[in-house]
């Protein structure tokens, strides 16, 4: 900790105290925000500047042996977006972000469905896998003011997904996402008291065709650690996805520079997963229910500083229907039982420290992913012990320049992990996915990160161009590559 | 007071509609052969083969008891076969010893608790 702020002391050229709308726009400081923003009625008050920017960017990844089979290998994913946060008066603030994105996600398999950490462990799958297309749409905007002593606010995103193969098989992923939120905040006791609800309505049409008849292999309707419901596995390779949940955020932050803050959030989720053929018959049921809570303490004087705790858990539980029989295409819905359960917690103790031109934050944490299935029993638990320490400098080589630099360490340590599978009854396919995923999940991880972003000030706008890159060693013997470029313009 | 509804409106409702796992996932299943009310059966040697219609695992057993076989499943659809033997006795009190078979394209057993199947008995010979 004492090398890393000698380094940042020794840097030179270095521009003082002035804060620009860059800086405090994408600062660490942001991340202890980052959940309250999510109240629209909070994030018309988290920013006093207006920052806007216009870019083209690129995300390359490769992972010489992918980590998870059903999230593929890497990808390039080019896209254009454009954000912005512009403040009308002292008490009103906008914001909205557009962006497309069309790029290629590489090696995929086990996995023929879009949004996979979304609904795992519900998705079509098939054993050959390959190269998918991907396009995205993404649309958000919000509007927020105060009235007294009042805070209110709402916003909306939506997003547009369209995942798909153009050899066999043919996947092809369908996807709108819509969220709402509004939120409202009272300011009492040079405190910031504030509440907002979301709501969201998710669909998903999945399909898989097959063009060359002799090639056709099943695809399997996956319903976790291995488990596939063989009854519609096969020929039903037409699928809809029909979800959508609630969430209720609370939160408490200063008004002034000084002060504890706190966040609280509850939620849940339900995704169905119905065969389109027989349209009313739902195969599988996913209900996601979260808490995630923060509480800290943060001090912008003399010197930023602030420490805090997050506890983030998210149960998972896996409905799948009894299905009965029946002359027509019309099955009866018998019942459901649940089979598939998973526990992920998260938790860790974050501090940050900075002065006018460089921030740090260290953080040291627990996570554990627990997953059972109930009968024949399976079951897979992992957990990490993980710790990070980044570094960010703002650089000011001119009046007109100002340089970004940040720096990423992190390491996690599996603690623990357990493996347990019925495998003398499992096809050799299965057994070798379940053991691939779970060699990658039991691994310890080292990742290490540099961006650099360096932004040209013209007379009414700026122009900006950004590099990073990355490297992640996995134990298990394979490594990970990333890179980022973007070009753009402030203003 | 105002706090206290505050709590019940907002909490209330989002907790009570927490999803409640149903984690009751076996059922006890008695497959009963029957050969209608004119012979007395005394006793079944056979083997039941439950095929899960949604998993497609499958289940035996050969625990008869007279002519009910008794055994915990995962509550499901199933199609059941039964190949064995039989003895019984005629209304004139004759014994004879007959291979038997038994088969339902479609069983639910899905209830939690007792699900009772009656499964009409072939005779081979």
């Amino acid at each position: 900790m004492n090398k890393i702020l000698l380094i940042f002391s020794f840097l030179p050229l270095v521009a003082h105290a002035q804060s620009t709308a860059l800086e405090e726009h994408t600062n660490f400081w942001q991340e202890i925000a980052r959940d309250s923003r999510q109240n629209p009625a909070l994030h018309g008050v988290a920013f006093s500047s207006s920052f806007s920017q216009l870019d083209v960017e690129a995300d390359w990844q490769r992972q010489s042996e992918a980590f998870v089979l059903e999230k593929g290998s890497g990808f390039l994913l080019p896209s254009a977006c454009v954000d912005s946060y512009l403040r009308l008066s002292d008490q009103t603030a906008v914001w909205g972000h557009a962006s497309y994105m069309n790029g290629r996600q590489h090696s995929v398999s086990w996995n023929s469905t879009s949004d996979f950490d979304l609904l795992k462990p519900y998705v079509l799958a098939d054993t050959l896998g390959g190269d998918t297309q991907r396009e995205r749409y993404r649309f958000e905007g919000g509007y927020a003011t105060q009235l007294n002593r009042w805070l209110l606010g709402a916003e909306m995103l939506f997003r547009a997904d369209h995942e798909y193969r153009d050899i066999d098989p043919r996947m092809r992923g369908i996807v709108n996402d819509l969220t709402l939120r509004v939120g409202a905040g009272y300011e009492k006791w040079n405190y910031r008291w504030a509440m907002a609800f979301e709501g969201n309505i998710y669909k998903q049409q999945n399909s898989v065709e097959f063009y060359r008849e002799l090639g056709v292999i099943p695809e399997y309707q996956m319903t976790g650690l291995g488990t596939e419901y063989a009854r519609f596995s096969g020929d039903k390779r037409s699928m809809h996805y029909d979800g959508g949940g609630v969430r209720l955020l609370f939160d408490v932050e200063p008004t002034q520079k000084s002060g504890f803050f706190g966040h609280l959030e509850l939620g849940k989720r339900h995704y169905r997963r119905l065969v389109t053929e027989n349209y009313t018959l739902p195969l599988t049921e996913l209900y996601v229910q979260g808490v995630k809570a923060e509480i800290g303490v943060r001090s912008k004087e003399m010197g930023s500083r602030a420490i805090f705790v997050d506890f983030d858990y998210t149960k998972r539980s896996g409905d799948e229907h009894i299905v009965g029989t029946s002359a027509t295409s019309s099955f009866p819905d018998l019942g459901v039982l649940t089979m598939y359960h998973n526990h992920r917690l998260t938790t860790s103790l974050t501090a940050l420290y900075g002065k006018s031109f460089w921030n740090v934050l260290v953080r040291a944490g627990y996570k554990s992913d627990r997953e059972r299935y109930a009968y024949p029993e399976r079951r897979l638990e992992t957990a990490h012990a993980f710790g990070e320490v980044s570094g960010e400098a703002f650089l000011k080589p001119s009046e007109r320049w100002l340089l970004t630099c940040r720096l990423k360490s992190s390491y996690s340590a599996c603690v623990s992990d357990d493996l347990a599978m019925p495998f003398a009854d499992m096809k050799p396919a299965f057994v070798a996915m379940i053991r691939h995923n779970y060699d990658f999940a039991k691994a310890h991880y080292t990742d290490v990160s540099a961006q650099v972003r360096g932004d040209f000030a013209l007379k009414n706008y700026g122009l900006f161009a950004e590099l990073g890159g990355g490297f992640v060693h996995c134990s298990a013997g394979e490594r990970q590559v990333s890179a980022r470029v973007a070009l753009g313009i402030t203003f | 007071m105002r706090k206290k509804l505050f709590c019940l409106f907002v909490f209330l409702p989002f907790l009570a509609a927490c999803h409640q796992d149903e984690d009751e996932l076996f059922a006890t299943a008695e497959i009963v052969l029957s050969a209608g009310d004119t012979l007395n059966i005394e006793r079944v040697q056979g083997t039941a083969r439950l095929t899960n219609l949604n998993s497609k695992q499958t289940t035996t057993s050969s625990d008869f008891d007279g002519t009910t076989l008794r055994l915990q499943l995962l509550r499901s659809s199933y199609s059941a076969d039964v190949e064995g033997i039989l003895r019984y006795r005629n209304r004139r009190g004759a014994s004879f010893t007959k291979r038997i078979r038994a088969h339902s394209d479609y069983l639910a057993l899905e209830k939690t608790g007792r699900n009772e199947a009656v499964l009409e008995i072939v005779f081979l010979e």
